[in-house]
């Protein structure tokens, strides 16, 4: 393997930035291409450095851990009103799908009704199906809804 | 119930506002003032990187302060100065990867032309030398003979390892050296005309 790096690279690297070369590095920096290199390099981007602190205009460091007090709020904030987002949405979803079924249902057990649309009869019939059976589903489940719901709050606090 | 409202909100940290009387909220085993000295270490260095590699001020002074928040939102064992600051430049070079993949910063860069140089020209130029390095080179260089970081810190810092990054800084340095020496060549040859 061929070699890549010279052993007193770093030494060199260390003059570069401080300035402060012993009359033995001096020496073989003059014989060493690699350190030539490295001298020729580090001059450059120090120098690029210290321009570049000259024209930085910084935010004071206290913006910066506002910045950040402000953003771990607004995660906090979140996290806190996500149960309540997630059961809205749990609730919406519930409240859809009963919306779908009391209006499905009747349809559904109206076709084998022979009498008229319209009759006092027809009413009747509704009233008691909704009495009897979707109510009473929806009922509890809405309750088995707000069940699971109170639960997830309560293992979430 | 105003009170148990005060105290839920204070335990989530919804409403608590900072003030005198209460001790200051930590992160990362630093409070405010401890992060104002860190900040003060190191926030030209960081951004003189972000600076000189991505080429854009824009896009500096946006990772620049992402790489802060970042940093003190993570949730941190306790460091020292020296693991903190390469954590914060890790974190700064992953930002600047994201924004290259996303290709918001280009791979390469056209010289800036401001500068609080007397020779402006010549500078321009030996910054267009740089900029026309890959980024990744310009990483490696940066943090190498800017920073000082070892190949290993430098490892840290990219992901990359360190046997690649011997190399990769080795082509690099050859590829600057002999643009800068060019330079200096023609700068020369023209001086004598």
């Amino acid at each position: 393997m061929s070699r890549i790096q010279c052993e007193r690279e770093n030494e060199v690297l260390e003059a570069c930035r401080s300035d402060l070369w012993t009359p033995a590095l001096r020496e073989h920096v003059s014989h060493c291409t690699d350190c030539g290199e490295v001298i020729i390099v580090a001059g450059f981007l120090v120098h690029e450095a210290e321009i570049a602190g000259l024209e930085a205009h910084l935010p004071s460091s206290s913006l910066i851990w506002w910045r950040r007090q402000l953003a771990a709020k607004n995660a906090a904030l979140t996290r806190a009103t996500r149960p309540i987002t997630l059961v809205t949405a749990l609730s919406l979803l519930a409240g859809a799908l009963a919306l779908l079924w009391f209006v499905v249902e009747p349809v559904e057990k109206t076709a084998a009704w022979s009498g008229t649309a319209k009759s006092p009869a027809y009413l009747e019939y509704l009233l008691n199906l909704y009495a009897n059976s979707t109510a009473l589903t929806m009922t509890t489940g809405t309750l088995v809804c707000l069940l699971f719901g109170s639960l997830y709050l309560v293992w979430r606090e | 119930m105003l009170d148990e409202c005060q105290t839920r909100s204070e335990k989530l940290g919804v409403l608590g506002d900072v003030t005198a009387s209460r001790p200051r909220p930590q992160t990362i085993g630093m409070n405010e003032d401890a992060f104002a000295v860190f900040y003060e270490r190191t926030a030209r260095p960081l951004w003189a990187y972000l600076l000189r590699v991505s080429g854009d001020r824009d896009i500096s002074d946006d990772l620049f302060q992402e790489s802060y928040c970042r940093m003190l939102s993570a949730n941190l064992p306790t460091m020292d100065a020296a693991e903190r600051k390469s954590y914060l430049f890790r974190t700064a070079t992953n930002l600047l990867r994201d924004r290259w993949r996303r290709g918001q910063v280009a791979n390469r860069l056209t010289a800036p032309t401001e500068s609080y140089e007397e020779n402006v020209e010549s500078r321009t130029d030996l910054r267009r030398a740089f900029a026309e390095l890959k980024p990744r080179e310009r990483q490696l260089l940066w943090l190498a003979y800017v920073e000082g970081n070892s190949h290993e810190d430098i490892g840290g810092i990219t992901g990359l390892r360190v046997s690649s990054i011997r190399l990769l800084l080795f082509r690099a340095r050859k590829k600057l050296a002999g643009r800068l020496l060019l330079h200096r060549t023609q700068r020369s040859g023209k001086e004598d005309v």
